[in-house]
């Protein structure tokens, strides 16, 4: 794992915007535009895990989906490897397809119940010539190795599978072009919990045997502590705060970052910090306040913030945040 | 509300140009020279070329037809080739008659259909419902249009009960009515049985709600609670079902008519569409689909009126 | 929501995360059990294996004239009677069978070709090709089928071919919605996405995922769409633009059978009855086999 800043970047997405245009009232003659992801900027260097959390519904899927072109973008840049995303021709498009892959998060809904596990592995296999059709079987039998099931089950149809094993499945066709780069959206967040735990346990695994890249999406702060090297917490469609992980677990400086991490308990209830409840509306996506996004729920809002959108501002090194008051100490608690 | 009803009315009128266009390009695009038809095979060339001018065959496509929306416009339908006469005025003489058959079609299908699918409910798996639905299966795929001739065979030439040709005079009411009947039977029996199966599914499940239930722990008499509680709100699927039912019953009135040798929208459209006859052809087709979307938006609308859970995105 | 209650039980039974792709015709299913479905097969099998075998079942030649037969009630030697030349009726709607059946099912297909091919497009690429298909179906739908089908005619000429592209024109914007319809849901399933993240082209992502998935419930679905097909073909024989003389048809019969009502009523009789059973066959057979779909691949056609 690296952490070095000094380290070029694989991923480079500055101020990514995918809006959804969604149609409204009679006859869906009023269209409204839901900025689903709107500004977002990250580095994600080589090797390393970003979390990204935040509640449900502020765009981490369409973040992530965006990165990866599922998604046209409707504003800003992708840069993966040196190459850009996108405006990338369909056939420079079909290379970095090799590269990046995503891991969903419903393991019943990610594979076709129609195709054995050989035919989903193989598919896009064969489609991308990456081994010879007589080798293929044997590809398959490796790369379900690598993700701990055994050779046998490749000629079973999904159904005959367990929530962890078909997610075993899809983390074996995410890898079945070599990536370096998976986008993990909220790939443990169905599984039980302890079968969460050997699923992380695999991803970490693999990280290290493959150099693999991860942004790993969720919303559970517990096991994104766990994973990441580096956590980005989203609001409404933003990035609000961006830093190393033990920093932001042990001095979050947005306010909303700090609402959400009083909500973790921990192992020693006398340490508990006071849980920060926020009231006040939580804005629809397809109208967002004026001046900062959160001003709406923050405690310490004050005239300037449904004015002026603060910048993303580095605190520290490697550290930054989006809030007028990220220098003022009147976060710090 | 008021918006709403607006723009389904403009989409209606929309729906009714689209229709108007593509049976106006169909008829050119495709295969058949109406010139020959009017004229029959064996005319000399030059009367062809100079019929086909005189009735504007030899522009280009696009010019027929802003010639002949303009005219749509202002309500001038055109010429009919074969009658020279007004297609208009030749629809303005037929319409009224196919209307006439298929709202008594569909009263036909209401009044025979909704009272049994009641009783199927209510009777549920009893020698009636079992009956019925047998009855019912059988006379849904029934074609109409050999119920019509079971009909004028039996009612019309065997017991000679009723007129076995036309449709009578506007000015005797009775010979109108003594007329329909027959042929609104035979339309109307195929959507009684459609009426009888939606009636009682709907019903059925009415009567297992928690309010039928709680109705009849109250000591409500059972034929209260059918009839004033669970009637009511089965009415409503119902309801939209008899939309779609209009459309099919205006198609089917085309085989009704010429079973009966009834005069009507059906027999018009048949004879034009044999014949050739383009102008005709294109206002008869424009004023049915007119018909079977004004029927699925009143439908639309009134099931908004009767269901307060429906709401108009 | 109003779903009739029969078939909102299996919508709660079957709401467990497997589901929709699970539930293809499975032949597990009970209908086989209940009598009007085995009825139903015995009469169509019957029905087809007499319009296949025509020529060595059917009494005598269809076109065989009888001067001195003419319009003769039922008897023994002519068991539905003779029409106004003298054929045997019996053989006419024997003979009949074959043009019904072909064209009823060729012309399902050929809707079932285009209906599925546009359908799935439209579903599948969206866009501005969803938004033309999708209003054309609109406008088309407004039209009834009948006179669509006999436009087409007139503009085809009649004939065996022509009849079955015409009618199976008509039939094509139903089946466009019935196909479109299920693939909305598959479209936004996650292995779908995965599937593009992998780099497969659209068309890899239609014949592989999507056709296999739709297509199987749609066939179960034509079943319903065939007996319109007959019955539309029959109309139009029967308004005397499909089918011509001599050639025999079930609609050109009742036809003729309606010119000669009152002194031959067994040639309408025998065809209308046999139309009928036909009909009523498949209708029992196209509602059990759909019955056994899954509810959210049954497509969302209204209740027609
Ligand atoms: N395909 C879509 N069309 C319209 N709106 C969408 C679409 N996908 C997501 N959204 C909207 O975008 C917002 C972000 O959704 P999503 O990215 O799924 O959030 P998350 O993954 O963080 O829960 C939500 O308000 C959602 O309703
Ligand atoms: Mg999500």
């Amino acid at each position: 794992m690296n952490l070095d800043k000094q380290v070029p970047a694989l991923l480079r997405v500055e101020n990514l915007q995918k809006y959804f245009q969604v149609r409204k009232g009679w006859l869906g003659r009023k269209i409204q535009t839901l900025k689903a992801v709107d500004g977002l900027t990250f580095d994600l260097r080589r090797g390393e895990t970003l979390g990204l959390v935040g509640e449900s519904g502020c765009g981490k899927t369409t973040a992530g989906k965006t990165i990866l072109r599922l998604y046209e973008p409707d504003g800003g840049r992708v840069v993966f490897d040196g190459h850009d995303v996108v405006g990338a021709s369909e056939k420079q498009m079909l290379a970095l397809r090799r590269q990046m892959q995503i891991v969903f998060q419903d393991p019943y809904d990610s594979l076709n119940p129609r195709k054995t596990v050989e035919q989903a592995l193989g598919e896009p296999m064969a489609y991308h010539r990456i081994v010879e059709r007589r080798r293929a079987r044997e590809r398959v039998a490796e790369l379900l190795s690598l993700v701990g099931l055994p050779v046998a089950c490749m000629n079973r149809y999904p159904h005959e599978f367990s929530g962890g094993q078909r997610q075993r499945i899809v983390i074996a066709r995410a890898l079945c072009l070599g990536p370096q780069f998976i986008v993990c959206d909220e790939a443990v967040s169905s599984l039980d919990v302890s079968i969460q735990a050997q699923i992380i346990n695999l991803l970490q695994d693999l990280q290290t045997q493959l150099a693999l890249t991860f942004l790993f999406i969720s919303h559970d702060l517990r096991i994104v502590k766990h994973i990441s090297d580096r956590v980005a917490i989203m609001y409404l469609g933003k990035i609000v705060e961006l830093g190393r992980t033990e920093e932001i677990y042990a001095h979050p400086l947005h306010p909303y970052t700090q609402a959400l991490l009083s909500a973790i308990p921990v192992a020693d209830p006398s340490n508990q910090p006071e849980r920060i409840i926020l009231s006040g509306d939580v804005p629809t996506p397809t109208r967002l306040p004026k001046g900062c996004r959160f001003h709406t729920r923050c405690w310490l809002k004050e005239e300037i913030c449904a004015r002026v959108e603060p910048g993303f501002d580095a605190v520290s090194d490697d550290h930054y945040v989006m809030c007028h008051f990220s220098r003022s100490g009147k976060v710090t608690r | 509300m008021t918006k709403y009803i607006l723009l389904r009315v403009v989409y209606l009128f929309l729906t009714a140009f689209a229709v108007l266009t593509i049976v106006f390009f169909a008829l050119r695009v495709l295969p058949g020279d109406p010139v020959y038809a009017v004229l029959g095979g064996e005319a000399p060339p030059e009367i062809v070329e100079q019929t086909r001018h005189e009735l504007g065959f030899d522009r280009p496509l696009y010019e027929q037809f802003a010639i002949y929306l303009s005219s749509f416009i202002q309500g001038d339908l055109g010429v009919s080739l074969q009658s020279k006469r007004p297609v208009a005025e030749m629809i303005a003489m037929m319409l009224p008659h196919t209307v006439l058959l298929a709202l008594a079609a569909i009263a036909t299908g209401l009044i025979i259909g909704v009272p049994l699918g009641v009783m199927a409910a209510v009777k549920r798996n009893g020698w009636f419902d079992s009956l019925s639905r047998i009855i019912g299966v059988s006379f849904i795929a029934t074609p109409p249009f050999f119920v019509a001739i079971i009909l004028l065979l039996v009612f019309g030439f065997w017991i000679g009960a009723f007129p076995i040709v036309g449709a009578g005079e506007w000015n005797q009411p009775w010979d109108i009515l003594h007329a329909l009947i027959l042929p609104a039977l035979a339309l109307g029996i195929p959507k009684a049985a459609h009426m009888m199966r939606f009636t009682r599914s709907y019903m059925l499940e009415v009567l297992n709600e928690d309010y039928i239930r709680t109705a009849r722990a109250k000591g409500l008499r059972e034929r209260v609670v059918v009839f004033t509680h669970a009637l009511k709100n089965a009415l409503i699927p119902v309801v939209t079902i008899l939309g779609n039912q209009l459309g099919q019953v205006i198609g089917g009135a085309v085989l009704i008519e010429t079973v009966f040798t009834r005069p009507g929208m059906g027999r018009l459209v048949v004879e034009a569409i044999s014949g050739r006859d383009f102008p005709v052809v294109q206002g008869t087709i424009v004023v049915f689909s007119f018909f079977v979307a004004t029927s699925n938006m009143l439908v639309d609308l009134a099931y908004g009126l009767i269901d307060p859970r429906v709401r108009y995105r | 929501m109003l779903l009739p209650k029969r078939f909102r039980k299996r919508v709660t039974a079957r709401i467990s995360p497997i589901s929709i792709d699970e539930c293809i015709p499975t032949r597990s299913e009970s209908i086989w059990q209940r009598p009007d479905v085995r009825i139903a097969v015995i009469v169509l099998v019957v029905i087809t294996l007499l319009a296949i075998f025509a020529p060595l079942v059917a009494p005598y030649d269809p076109d065989l004239q009888n001067f001195r037969n003419r319009n003769k009630p039922p008897t023994l030697d002519h068991l539905c009677g003779t029409d106004y030349y003298g054929r045997d009726v019996l053989s006419r709607v024997i003979y009949g069978a074959r043009v019904s059946l072909a064209i009823g099912f060729l012309a399902t297909a050929f809707a079932m070709l285009i209906g599925v091919t546009l359908g799935v497009s439209a579903g599948f690429l969206g866009g501005r090709l969803e938004l033309v298909v999708m209003r054309f179906v609109d406008v088309m739908m407004a039209i009834p089928m009948i006179i669509t089908g006999l436009l087409m005619v007139a503009a085809l000429g009649s004939g065996f071919q022509t009849l079955i592209v015409a009618i199976g024109i008509s039939m094509t914007p139903r089946l466009i919605r019935l196909a479109r319809a299920p693939v909305l849901v598959i479209k936004q399933r996650e292995y779908i996405q995965a599937a593009r993240a992998l780099g497969l082209p659209n068309r890899i992502i239609i014949f592989s995922h999507i056709i296999p998935q739709v297509v199987p419930p749609l066939i179960v679905i034509a079943t319903l769409q065939v007996c319109h097909a007959i019955v539309i073909e029959a109309s139009i024989s029967f308004l005397g633009l499909g089918i011509q003389p001599p050639m025999s048809s079930w609609g050109g019969l009742l036809k003729e059978g309606l010119r000669n009502l009152p002194s031959a009523p067994w040639i309408s009789l025998t065809a209308g009855v046999v139309l009928t059973i036909t009909v009523i066959v498949l209708n029992i057979l196209g509602d059990a086999l759909r019955d056994s779909l899954d509810p959210r691949l049954r497509g969302r056609i209204r209740a027609q």
